[in-house]
């Protein structure tokens, strides 16, 4: 499953979608001011809002981190309001190493933005070295397996992540373009718009030609579910867009 | 990726499938005792059709004594039925401005069949202003002038500028291949390079291409069970000057071969009802080709061979 889980049927379904069109669009639009406590109020069950942004990781933060939008002490206390009403299994629990590589990367994003997390009750322990495990990685050589896989852990790819998912996806960015067209001529435009924000993170205004193209060629095939808006507007935000 | 397994697999689905057409030749019997313009463009379609399988196999040296007979019987089987070129030179008479004749004809001659007075007339239409502005698709501008080049025929004016024609020459984004797009492209190499015989003639931008997105489209079309696309991007692929031998690849072809031999164009039943007689001729073909170039660039050798 991926890392952002999968939302279930129901109105958690709709809080998820909710959550995400949100972010999309402060992402997307230009100035304003932007709150996620603003943005669900009213919208969404106030704990289904508080699933959904435990589930969303460290992507609830990336308007504050690419976006320009400023953190407000409420919006740090509503994540932190998440993290607490839902907590993270115990490390040997099954999905263990899943729950520590997101919180390892939501605490290392909250501390960018200037939030402690030291004395927060629910992260994942062990959380600081989960971001140097590799053990997940397949062999670059398969390449279906690379792009599946860095679909899957699109949740780490944000500026203050940094770590050897990061390093190893960067050296292998060639790798990734070929999931990333396999993802784009299979219709699967949320995995390919996932491996797009992968390269765009590193591409230090240097990227594949071939990635501004395939971003507004998927944007071009829409409409699309809020996840892969979302995704796509987290890809043009890194590459310098305005998502 | 375990280079000797795929040549075997390669080997034997060459192999199966070289057996399964050599089985299909009384389907594609011409039709007797009637004038050559009654003999149905289908017949002679697929009786051409067949033909790159047995040319590719008596162009290699890495082929063995059984395989080598077997394609020796099923060009002679196929020249008879052209009625030892008369009927291919007959065609040409009666459509000048056609090009088949003349393409179906250079695979023999490839292979050392010859046939004198379609030799000169091919070069009389290949010296026309007419030659040059055939309507054609790009790609199929290269498979006449593979052909030609197959007969000893000089290049046109315009031969330098046909690659930059076509799909694969504009290197387009390679999220846009569709099925058509896939087949003209691994033909455009296959005419580039003469089915794999000159794999430097290839650009070494259109080379750097292939060499990144081949992978992606095969396992696309391997996805989807499009087998004929498959085996031509695989025969693509043995072109290259340093081609990669994709053993998943392979054993998924393998597997989806037929007990007879047969390469179906999709999975069972996916093509549905069809007016062709023989639709699983053309990856059939392809397959023994695919696997005849793979079993030969893997030795590392191409040469031209032919009859005694």
């Amino acid at each position: 499953m991926s890392l952002a889980h999968r939302a279930g049927p129901g109105a958690a379904t709709t809080a998820a979608d909710v959550l995400t069109g949100v972010l999309a669009d402060a992402l997307t639009a230009p100035g304003g001011t932007f709150t996620l406590r603003a943005a669900l109020d009213g919208r969404v069950d106030p704990v289904r809002a508080l699933g959904a942004l435990r589930a969303s990781g460290a992507d609830v933060l990336l308007p504050f981190l690419v976006a320009g939008h400023p953190l407000t002490p409420g919006d740090a206390a509503l994540v932190r309001a998440a993290v607490t009403a839902f907590p993270a299994p115990a490390p040997g629990a099954p999905e263990g190493a899943a729950w520590a590589l997101r919180d390892a990367a939501l605490t290392r994003a909250l501390a960018v933005l200037g939030v402690p997390t030291h004395d927060w009750e629910g992260l994942a322990t062990h959380r600081l070295t989960a971001l140097t495990e590799t053990t997940s990685l397949p062999d670059p050589a398969a390449w279906t397996a690379w792009g599946a896989e860095a679909a899957r852990l699109s949740t780490l790819a944000s500026p203050p992540v940094t770590g050897t998912c990061r390093t190893r996806f960067r050296e292998h960015a060639p790798t990734l373009t070929r999931g990333l067209v396999h993802a784009i001529l299979r219709h699967d435009h949320l995995a390919a718009a996932r491996i797009a924000r992968w390269l765009a993170l590193d591409a230090a205004g240097a990227p594949d030609p071939l990635l501004p193209a395939a971003l507004t060629h998927l944007a071009a095939l829409g409409p699309h579910p809020p996840r892969t808006l979302f995704e796509l507007a987290v890809a043009r935000r890194l590459l310098g867009g305005a998502g | 990726m375990d280079t000797t397994t795929t040549v075997r697999l390669a080997h034997r689905v060459a192999g199966n499938a070289l057996t399964r057409l050599s089985e299909a030749r009384a389907d594609l019997v011409l039709p007797r005792g009637v004038p050559d313009e009654d003999i149905p463009p289908d017949a002679v379609h697929a009786l051409a059709a067949l033909i790159p399988a047995p040319a590719a196999v008596l162009r290699s040296p890495a082929t063995g004594p059984g395989a080598a007979r077997t394609a020796q019987e099923l060009m002679d089987f196929a020249w008879h039925e052209f009625r030892d070129g008369d009927l291919l030179h007959q065609l040409q008479r009666d459509t000048p401005a056609a090009t088949h004749p003349v393409e179906i004809y250079s695979q023999f001659a490839a292979v050392g069949y010859r046939h004198a007075g379609l030799d000169d007339l091919a070069a009389h239409l290949h010296g026309l202003r007419a030659a040059r502005v055939t309507e054609h698709a790009p790609h199929r501008r290269l498979a006449v002038l593979a052909a030609t080049r197959r007969l000893g025929l000089p290049d046109p004016p315009d031969a330098a500028e046909l690659t930059g024609r076509t799909w694969l020459g504009s290197t387009p984004e390679p999220w846009m291949l569709d099925r058509a797009g896939a087949r003209a492209l691994a033909r455009t190499v296959l005419h580039l390079t003469d089915r794999a015989a000159r794999p430097d003639e290839l650009p070494p931008r259109l080379r750097d291409y292939l060499e990144r997105w081949l992978p992606v489209w095969t396992e696309v079309f391997a996805d989807t069970e499009s087998w004929d696309l498959v085996a031509e991007l695989l025969a693509a692929g043995m072109c290259l000057p340093a081609p990669r031998f994709p053993q998943a690849t392979w054993q998924r072809l393998a597997d989806a071969q037929l007990p007879d031999g047969t390469v179906t164009t999709g999975p069972p039943g996916a093509t549905g009802p069809t007016t062709c007689p023989h639709p699983d001729l053309h990856p059939t073909t392809v397959a023994v080709v695919a696997g005849t170039l793979t079993v030969l660039r893997a030795l590392g050798t191409v040469t031209d061979r032919t009859p005694a």
